[in-house]
């Protein structure tokens, strides 16, 4: 589904993604892990095409991600970090917005609306402006409007950051069950993370993929099963 | 044109408070121009020429604040990523922009039938010149929305967004260029004087000649304004 060969991305002179390569398909949880600066941000900006980049390739379905940009990014759901929202407008309206730009039908919309109303549990603040949210629901929103066009391919930049354990409980379940349809990308510093969703690791230190593995497998590796001081050296010993 | 986008960008000004007060200013500045400095009421006014000749100082000093914020508060909260990373070519990002901010000039700019109707009572109108006046206005907004959007793509608030293109628009209203057309061509054809001057060029539209040149001028500029601007946003990609 998505293929990425010896990427490559700067900034001035600064490498911050070097060599990257790793293949994904549907119904893969990859969450990509890193101290910060590590390069996740960067990484899925590139992935969605926000970012050019430097060298390499991405391939969406066997096409180059640029060759047809437009097109290819309706397959895609992006939510970036901080979840950046129009504060003035209301949830219902911004979603609605997010539903024409992604051209969806009137019945579609419709459905898609109560399914992800539903599943993200939104019913309360549908008719709230975005600025009278909190975090936990702006987060939401911002998933929501993700999976509105029902994307093959969603990608969240630190989806769980910041919200208290029972919102990342419904994040987290509600992500495992969008993974069965889709691939999930999902970028994180919380070694919880992958725990919790059992997912497939990639682990990014100065720009660079030094792991890429499953939650298992990680443990297994880990010194006396012990992750965080696993990661700690791993993510030291790099540098 | 990506009608989501141009549709946001409208209700997203006239949901804010401000949108009145700029429409007030407008219409008080319009008026009091007219009647006090362009003597309307003892000047025979059959083409409301008291109204239009001060026109463009009082767009150029209107339209940066109706532009201001559509590049530089997507920049200031983060939503230009979302925005960015829809299916959404650039340049019809830019052109839902522009037609906005266009639209919302178009709109003030009917603020002048009132004066058009009252006139029209009391002494015969010109409306061949009448029209021509109105193409002017119209032509003169758009290099100034153009103008106004493209400020605001490179600005990082919208307060300076708006005092670079009021800048903008006043110098280009009130230079005369044909000192450095003349500096770079020398043998310059008397015909060519003025060719890049605005006051020449809307003051022919204001004569009632709607001439192709004029035409193409506006046209002209407002599509180069507009290139630059998508070059502008192309440039933050590859940031």
């Amino acid at each position: 589904m998505i293929e990425v060969k010896n990427l490559q991305k700067s900034f001035d002179e600064v490498c911050v993604l070097k060599d990257i390569c790793f293949k994904a398909k549907q119904g893969e949880i990859i969450t990509l892990l890193g101290p910060n600066g590590a390069g996740k941000t960067t990484l899925m900006r590139c992935l969605c095409g926000y970012l050019p980049t430097n060298g390499g390739e991405i391939l969406v379905d066997g096409k180059p991600l640029t060759a047809e940009l437009t097109q290819t990014l309706q397959k895609f759901g992006y939510m970036p970090e901080n979840t950046p929202l129009y504060s003035e407008m209301k949830v219902f309206e911004y979603l609605k917005f997010v539903g024409e730009v992604y051209k969806m039908s009137p019945d579609n919309f419709k459905k898609r609306l109560k399914d992800v109303v539903e599943k993200l549990q939104l019913n309360d603040v549908l008719t709230k402006k975005i600025s009278a949210l909190s975090k936990g629901f702006r987060r939401r929103v911002g998933v929501g409007a993700a999976i509105l066009n029902t994307p093959k391919i969603l990608i969240l930049d630190e989806p769980t950051e910041g919200l208290d354990p029972n919102q990342k409980t419904l994040l987290r379940n509600f992500l495992k069950e969008y993974a069965k349809k889709a691939l999930v990308i999902i970028s994180t510093h919380l070694l919880e993370e992958t725990e919790a969703l059992a997912s497939r690791v990639i682990i990014l230190n100065n720009g660079r993929i030094i792991k890429d593995t499953n939650f298992t497998n990680l443990k297994k590796e880990a010194p006396k099963g012990n992750i965080s001081r696993f990661f700690y050296q791993l993510t030291h010993t790099e540098d | 044109m990506q009608t989501a986008v141009y549709k946001r960008d409208l209700m997203s000004f006239f949901n804010n408070g401000s949108a009145y007060i700029i429409f007030a200013v407008y219409c008080l500045l319009s008026y009091v121009a007219a009647f006090f400095w362009g003597d309307y009421l003892t000047t025979g006014n059959s083409s409301m020429l008291s109204y239009f000749i001060f026109q463009p100082n009082i767009l150029a000093m209107i339209i940066p604040a109706i532009s201001m914020r559509s590049w530089a508060d997507e920049k200031r909260s983060g939503t230009i990523e979302n925005l960015l990373t829809f299916p959404i070519s650039t340049i019809n990002l830019i052109i839902s922009k522009f037609a906005t901010v266009l639209t919302i000039s178009t709109i003030m700019v009917l603020f002048s039938l009132p004066l058009l109707i009252t006139t029209g009572i009391y002494i015969p109108l010109d409306w061949g010149s009448l029209f021509c006046s109105y193409i002017a206005i119209i032509l003169t907004s758009c290099v100034l929305s153009a103008f106004g959007c493209l400020t605001s793509s490179i600005s990082q608030t919208p307060a300076i967004a708006y005092l670079l293109g009021l800048l903008c628009g006043i110098f280009w209203i009130n230079f005369t260029f044909n000192g450095l057309l003349s500096t770079i061509w020398h043998n310059m054809p008397f015909y060519f004087e003025g060719i890049l001057n605005f006051s020449n060029n809307y003051h022919n539209l204001l004569n009632g000649q709607l001439n192709f040149y004029s035409i193409i001028y506006f046209a002209g500029l407002t599509f180069l304004l507009l290139f630059c601007n998508l070059l502008k946003v192309e440039d933050w990609r590859a940031k």
